[in-house]
């Protein structure tokens, strides 16, 4: 018996470490970059390690003007890429679903076609294309944002997909209608707020994107975030690594908000549910 | 299943503030698959009607058609007289209650049931007041704050059935809203259904697969198969007096027996019965004959042995081999079954009630005894005889 139990023990040790292990390893490999960049910006003398540190690299963000305003830049090119390709995107989705899943296929595949297609080909078709459209839609490096919503397609798509089809949205329109509501209403007070989270999952995968895109900026010359971080990289190196590592930890930031919203939600409702006696099969029979 | 009788179930019309429905010639078609196919049925003012058949029949989609979620491809949908194909599904003032979860999960129970008012403009206080007082008749007063993931399956069905009642819709339709429940809740949700449709009067369509439901709610049930209405009429008469071979097979158990018929009677198992309405009136025919209007007493030189005594409680179910090597199945009051044990020599018979007669098939021998036999199949159809 006591034999047993001290088998036991080890296995269950074992398997404490084994965990500590994987956690150490993943971990490190996920933020060692992340504290050499930090470790790097940092440096009083970028050339040699020191324990000195400094926040110059940092200050220079704000004290350059071409990275304040590739930042605004980027950040405007993010924000209208989302409402462009929320607008286009979520209705036309939401109506395929609801009113013609035949082309459910068809969609998926344009939305897909950009994974498949190199950033350098995009440029290359859409530059004649843009030689033309310069003069009707000006100069404007705004004009990014039609690129980019082609770009953000496929990890839109999949979002706002794996959100539709996790409700049961044609039951849901039909009760609706049922009820009342015209089409519009279906789509703004049903559809909309069922999928919240496809949908701001689909908006941080497209401003993550929008964020680090440098491909096409760059050859299209115009002056984003990451055509500017490389700029000024070859002048000082910190202050580009101390802009990259701002954007990542922006990024993280989003990803933690959607996260948290995501699981307030659910803790919350598994909360009310247990102290109503209910089971966890009751919930989802 | 007890179907209760008409009359008692009449008087839910008494007070009933529905509008009538006529469905005329509707036709449907998925392809080359015909869903409905010339489907006329009249439902009354206040009347609770349930749509009855197996998957397939075509009665979701002409629940559907009347709700305006499907269109009619020829017929018409006639609601208090006016023919409202035309009527898109937001503005034909229907209250819908669906077999999946339909409850919107991003509202509370109070905003679930007060969305069809809020689209109806109705003011908030007004609103809020209905939802509860609705909520209240279904059982779920104190449930206004819950979101449907902090409710089980029965309750998330209670709250559509109160989000629709809250319109007070000129129809009800409900299309199979027990079947995603276990049994325990199935049953109450059954009664209370029964007992807020008396208390309210809407005309009701319901649309089930189990005959048990469709018999114990509903005022009339219309047996649907291949998009064709097979019969119509009080659960009783349906029960009793089928007047196919597919509604006397569909509903509850039914041992088929060879039979000669002649002159409006049939001979069966040394007995001459009636025959029922739309029978086969000569020559040699199959009688259909429930278990219960079987008979067997003691006897050497009978034309069967009992095969099996099955307790059900208050009844029996014999099943008894007969010379000619067919089962039949036969229903008595326990009392009286206690006398019979397997291997028993008896004389089966046929009570002198009407009885169908159709054309000799190729089932001998009785689907009650192959229900009988077959355990995945008989609580339901055990139910059915009970």
């Amino acid at each position: 018996m006591t034999a047993r139990a001290s088998s036991i023990g080890r296995r269950s040790l074992l398997r404490n470490v084994l965990r500590w292990v994987i956690f150490v390893v993943v971990g490190g490999y996920l933020l060692i970059p992340l504290v050499a960049m930090l470790e790097f910006s940092t440096r009083e003398t970028p050339t040699a390690m020191a324990w000195k540190r400094t926040a110059l690299g940092w200050k220079g963000i704000a004290d350059n003007p071409s990275v304040m305003s590739a930042i605004v830049l980027s950040l405007e090119l993010a924000a209208l890429t989302v409402v462009v390709m929320l607008f286009l995107l979520a209705p036309t989705m939401v109506w395929v679903h609801l009113r013609v899943p035949k082309m459910r296929r068809v969609i998926e595949f344009i939305s897909l076609l950009p994974l498949t297609i190199p950033a350098i080909v995009i440029v290359v078709g859409l530059a004649p294309v843009y030689s033309r459209l310069m003069p009707v839609i000006g100069q404007s490096p705004l004009v990014l944002t039609f690129i980019y919503v082609v770009l953000v397609l496929p990890y839109a798509y999949r979002s706002i997909d794996a959100s539709l089809r996790s409700i049961d949205i044609e039951t849901l329109a039909q009760a609706a209608r049922g009820l009342g509501a015209s089409w519009l209403q279906v789509f703004l007070r049903i559809v909309v707020p069922s999928i919240r989270a496809g949908l701001l999952s689909a908006a941080v995968l497209s401003i993550a994107l929008v964020l680090g895109e440098f491909t096409i900026s760059s050859l299209l010359v115009y002056d984003t975030l990451q055509v500017i971080v490389n700029q000024v990289g070859q002048d000082n190196a910190q202050v580009a690594v101390a802009v990259s590592l701002a954007a990542l930890l922006f990024g993280f930031v989003l990803l933690f908000i959607v996260s948290t919203v995501g699981a307030g939600r659910r803790r919350a409702a598994r909360a009310t549910a247990i102290e109503a006696g209910l089971e966890e099969g009751d919930l989802y029979e | 299943m007890t179907p209760e009788t008409d009359t008692a179930k009449g008087a839910a019309r008494a007070d009933g503030s529905g509008v009538g429905v006529q469905l005329v010639g509707l036709r449907r078609s998925f392809g080359p698959t015909r869903a409905l196919d010339e489907l006329s049925i009249d439902i009354a003012p206040g009347e609770f009607v349930a749509f009855l058949g197996p998957s397939g029949c075509g009665k979701t989609t002409a629940l559907r058609i009347i709700a305006g979620l499907d269109d009619a491809d020829s017929g018409e949908v006639l609601v208090g007289g006016k023919d409202i194909r035309r009527l898109p599904a937001n503005r034909r003032d229907m209250g819908m209650v669906f077999q999946a979860y339909s409850l919107f999960p991003n509202m509370t129970a109070r905003d679930n049931v007060a969305f069809g008012l809020r689209m109806r403009k109705v003011r908030k206080r007004a609103r809020r007041q209905k939802a509860e007082e609705v909520l209240g008749l279904v059982g779920l007063a104190g449930y206004a704050d819950r979101y449907p993931s902090q409710m089980s399956g029965g309750q998330q069905q209670r709250v559509a059935l109160a989000r629709a009642l809250a319109i007070e819709p000129r129809v009800l339709l409900l299309d199979e809203p027990l079947s995603a429940l276990d049994a325990k809740v199935r049953g109450e949700l059954r009664d209370e259904i029964r007992r807020i449709h008396l208390e309210i009067g809407t005309t009701t369509v319901f649309v089930t697969h189990d005959q048990e439901e469709a018999l114990t709610l509903a005022d009339r049930v219309a047996v649907i198969n291949y998009g064709r209405l097979q019969q119509i009429g009080p659960p009783t008469e349906i029960y009793e007096r089928p007047r196919t071979e597919f509604v006397a097979d569909f509903i509850g158990l039914t041992n088929r027996l060879p039979g000669v018929a002649k002159d409006g009677t049939v001979a069966v198992l040394d007995t001459r019965v009636p025959l029922l309405e739309g029978s086969v009136e000569s020559g040699e025919v199959t009688v259909l004959v429930r278990p219960e209007a079987m008979h067997v007493t003691p006897r050497d030189d009978g034309n069967g042995r009992i095969a099996m005594v099955s307790f059900r409680g208050s009844i029996c179910m014999l099943r008894v081999r007969l010379v000619t090597d067919a089962l039949v199945l036969v229903q008595m009051p326990s009392a009286e079954a206690t006398q019979f044990s397997a291997g028993d020599p008896v004389q089966a018979s046929v009570r002198s009630v009407p009885v169908l007669a159709v054309a000799p098939g190729d089932r001998p021998g009785s689907r009650a005894a192959d229900v009988e036999s077959d355990p995945s199949l008989s609580p339901d159809a055990a139910d059915a005889v009970g």
